[in-house]
């Protein structure tokens, strides 16, 4: 009993940790995105750091979820220790946590809004690469306050094509900057493709669950199946008799399941294959799972009690 | 130990393996499109490698997470409690099998991937030029300048010997140049001045010494008449015609001038109104016109101790203002940089942009002497507008000390200057003359556009350190393949040639904490390996090896992030610390190694 309060303890102190860490440096995203070459920004900035407090509290919930599972396969616990408590906190999530996590996040971003950032104002005094041109904020007009930013020289070095437009004025900017305020910062930050595709996903599957919440919380708990799948995992913690191979096993099949769902979402892919929009797979796909999971979970508690547990 | 040896064969086993599906994947996946077809090879072969390197470190750490976590598994009795002994000695194999890891991945990191990139590079490079030479030919073609485009053409084909477009459009312009020649020849010489810069071809250069030739044989001038026809002779590669008649007026007005001592006396009197002529030229500052004159009197009166004491004077003058055209020949190929810019604050406020579209450095000339081909400067005001535009195809630079070229007179002393008296700066010749002739078309002069102030100067004073230019063409090529050295000394200036401080000083961190990072990740996979070791009396199952990709991946993904998150933290601790940044993400790294070898050595089992 003592053990499983303890558990939960660890839930949030992980959910903390996590939350904490995601919020700092998605602040540190938002001051590079916002950020332009030559102007100081703040460090610290508290909108930033709330808003992305806010924004990333379901997915930390989640994760450390999943993190849980990762201090069980650690530590010596019992079947029943552990199942229970993880499995109220995961209702609970999926249930509760999640929807109201929506409505707030609402009421936060109101209080706290975030302005784009700006690419359309430059810094004066960089070059600045646009397609196959080098920029150069040379001034501002002092009327209208319009930037003079000019195409300065072409990269492509043919001495023939050079002369016909050396210095010409461009006011369009480049498209690749929308994200952040200045090209030079963007590419000095190295965004991993998969990250952004990764992002991108996340984002969908947020659209989904408001999307699912504005229907009714029926619809909700269909989409909330996935929950359930991942929770179901934990029955997975003591698969292998080396702690490692759990331990890769458990996050390998949690990517897996987010993938496999992320699938009955996506529009392009729906397209292709019409069967993957249908409204109950989601619901068949992680029954199955769960299903599965519990059975070669019981059953390998069956065969090996004692399983992982160290000098017994 | 036979275990281990057993383990360590395993690794490097899996290494060989990740290293044959790196190359093999770039072989037969990579694109390849951007260098000619016979790189195309060696240009994936050498991306695979890089590829490779870059996975070094996850490799590293897949066989540190299974290595380890078995190891801990058969030698952790006695961990009952956190910081036992027993962890201690851990800690110590631990630190020295990551140290020697880190060292690995830092050397392949600042080492070994930026010397397989310049390889990589240089095969772009070399693909540009040849697409460049091909359109530059068919664009001449299209003008009707053919000596300019069967140049192109055949450079292209030097570049790439088996292209079979390259060769046809070397035949087509040899072709077509000849034609243009033959019709040249009857309807005179038509100047194309668009393209005057470019090497006159020998043929033609020929044919124009033999007409100056035959023109001063007739005016009994046999001075001029052998000096010119000697050119023709040595001009010409062919036998034919022209060198026939080049070496007859060469031997005869030879003959004329040796046979009869008289007429030589009789001209005496020319050659000093000569001499005399290109002395008040001199002395006029017109030293072209003084050059080119004694060097035709240097050639035929070779002892005269009077032209040889002027023509070295004039020849050491005109190095002072131009710069000889045939020094530009074949550069191309050997450029160190291409695309170079930034931009110069003058004291009185004007910027003036630069672009340098190659560089090439002579060699044993301790980069003291270098060509700029596209140089380019545009100046505006302080409030932002243009004042003055100029570009040339070559321009020569050399070294100057600035108190040599205020004594000197080239730069006046009125000028302001930021660089002081005992630097050296980069002095750039922006016009090029011919060695042997007067011939405008070949010469080298700067265009320009919009307003400009005075007379057009003849060269350009290039007002920063000269070892800060070498910075630059490297910041040029981007912050991640700056060599670390470059990195340090340039993050201070970057942003007073147009380069973002903060993106140079960030990516100094990043790569100075960089073996921190990778040190403290490696220690954390190391708990990670305790906490999940395999517990003694389970033996390792075969099948668990193919894990090893599977974690070298997700690895692989941490890392890129881990990248990104550095990245993130050094460019925001720039706007809180400044120039201190790199200092602070060392620390703050060093501080990571401490506290998750603390985590390590707290760790201990149930």
């Amino acid at each position: 009993m003592k053990k499983s309060f303890f558990l939960v303890l660890v839930f949030f102190v992980i959910f903390l940790v996590l939350l904490l860490g995601a919020a700092f440096f998605t602040m540190l995203e938002e001051n590079c995105t916002h950020m332009k070459a030559g102007i100081n920004s703040s460090f610290f900035n508290w909108t930033f750091f709330l808003n992305s407090a806010v924004r990333y509290l379901p997915w930390c919930a989640i994760l450390s979820l999943m993190m849980l599972i990762l201090y069980i396969i650690k530590h010596k616990f019992t079947i029943l220790q552990f199942i229970i408590p993880y499995y109220i906190i995961a209702l609970l999530l999926w249930m509760l946590a999640i929807p109201g996590c929506a409505f707030l996040y609402d009421n936060v971003q109101k209080a706290f809004p975030i302005s784009q950032p700006d690419s359309q104002d430059f810094s004066a005094g960089y070059f600045r690469k646009d397609g196959e041109f080098l920029t150069f904020v040379t001034g501002k007009e002092e009327d209208d306050g319009e930037i003079w930013r000019r195409k300065v020289f072409s990269e492509q070095t043919s001495s023939v094509s050079q002369e016909s437009d050396d210095i010409t004025e461009t006011t369009e900017t480049a498209e690749n900057s929308v994200i952040f305020a200045d090209s030079l910062i963007e590419k000095a930050v190295s965004i991993p493709a998969w990250w952004n595709f990764a992002h991108e996903k996340c984002l969908l599957l947020k659209k989904v669950c408001r999307s699912a919440l504005e229907k009714g919380y029926l619809a909700y708990i269909l989409f909330a199946t996935m929950g359930f799948a991942l929770s179901s995992v934990v029955f997975m913690c003591r698969f292998s008799s080396w702690r490692l191979v759990n331990a890769l096993s458990v996050i390998i099949l949690s990517v897996l399941i987010v993938i496999a769902n992320i699938h009955f979402y996506d529009i392009p892919i729906i397209e292709k294959i019409p069967i993957l929009g249908e409204w109950w797979l989601p619901l068949v796909f992680n029954a199955t799972i769960c299903v599965l999971f519990m059975t070669v979970g019981i059953i390998n508690w069956i065969r090996h009690p004692d399983r992982n547990m160290e000098d017994r | 130990m036979n275990s281990k040896i057993k383990a360590a064969i395993i690794f490097v086993i899996y290494t060989f393996l990740v290293f044959i599906f790196s190359i093999l994947w770039f072989i037969f996946f990579s694109d390849a499109s951007n260098v000619l077809p016979p790189d195309q090879f060696a240009y994936k072969f050498d991306n695979g490698i890089i590829y490779f390197f870059m996975l070094i470190p996850p490799v590293l750490m897949t066989a540190e997470l299974f290595g380890f976590s078995w190891f801990f598994g058969v030698s952790s009795n006695g961990t009952k409690k956190r910081f036992s002994n027993r962890m201690l000695g851990h800690l110590k194999t631990v630190l020295i099998t990551c140290v020697s890891c880190v060292i690995l991945c830092f050397v392949s990191e600042e080492a070994l991937i930026p010397s397989i990139q310049n390889a990589v590079s240089l095969y772009e490079a070399r693909a540009r030029n040849y697409w460049e030479y091909t359109e530059l030919a068919e664009e001449y073609s299209k003008s009707g300048s053919f000596n300019n485009a069967r140049f192109y053409a055949e450079e292209a084909l030097k570049l790439y010997p088996g292209s079979t477009e390259a060769k046809s459009l070397a035949l087509r312009m040899e072709r077509e140049s000849l034609e243009a020649n033959s019709a040249e020849s009857i309807s005179s010489t038509v100047a194309d001045e668009k393209n005057d810069f470019i090497q006159m071809q020998n043929e033609e250069l020929s044919y124009s010494y033999l007409t100056e030739a035959e023109k001063a044989f007739a005016a009994a001038d046999y001075i001029n008449a052998h000096y010119y026809a000697e050119m023709a002779a040595k001009a010409t590669e062919r036998d034919g015609q022209n060198l026939l008649r080049a070496k007859e007026i060469s031997s005869v007005s030879w003959g004329l001038l040796n046979s009869d001592k008289n007429t030589f006396n009789k001209e005496s009197g020319d050659v000093y109104k000569l001499k005399k002529e290109a002395y008040n030229a001199l002395e006029n500052g017109d030293v072209l016109k003084a050059y080119y004159m004694l060097i035709k009197l240097n050639d035929a009166y070779p002892t005269d101790p009077d032209i040889e004491n002027y023509f070295e004077e004039t020849v050491n003058r005109l190095e002072n203002q131009y710069f000889f055209v045939d020094e530009t020949d074949d550069l191309r190929d050997f450029e160190t940089a291409n695309n170079v810019y930034f931009s110069v604050t003058k004291p009185d406020g004007q910027v003036d942009l630069i672009f340098i579209g190659g560089i090439s450095v002579v060699e044993n000339t301790g980069q003291f002497i270098q060509y700029f081909r596209n140089f380019s400067v545009t100046s505006f005001s302080e409030d932002g507008h243009v004042k003055q535009f100029f570009s040339v195809p070559y321009a020569k630079m050399t070294a100057q000390l600035v108190s040599s070229l205020l004594e000197s007179g080239l730069v006046s002393a009125e000028r302001e200057l930021i660089t002081s008296n005992d630097q050296y700066v980069p002095y750039v010749f922006l016009e090029g003359v011919d060695r042997q002739s007067e011939n405008t078309r070949n010469a080298i002069k700067p265009k320009f556009k919009y307003r400009m102030e005075e007379e057009a100067p003849s060269f350009y004073i290039l007002d920063i350190p000269f070892g800060d230019l070498t910075l630059i063409r490297q910041a040029c090529d981007g912050a991640d393949k700056m060599p670390f050295i470059s990195l340090m000394r340039f993050i201070s200036k970057a942003s007073q040639y147009g380069f973002s401080s903060e993106v140079y000083t960030a990516a100094l961190a990043k790569r100075a904490c960089f073996p921190f990072i990778i040190l403290a990740l490696m220690i954390a996979i190391a708990i990670m390996s305790f906490n999940y070791r395999l517990l003694s009396g389970h033996a390792f199952r075969f099948h668990w090896l193919l894990l090893f990709p599977i974690m070298t991946i997700i690895l692989r993904f941490f890392l890129m992030l881990t990248d990104y998150a550095e990245s993130l933290l050094a460019i925001s601790l720039y706007s809180a610390v400044g120039a201190a940044c790199p200092a602070a993400m060392i620390f703050l790294s060093i501080a990571l190694v401490i506290i998750i070898s603390f985590r390590f050595l707290s760790s201990h089992s149930e």
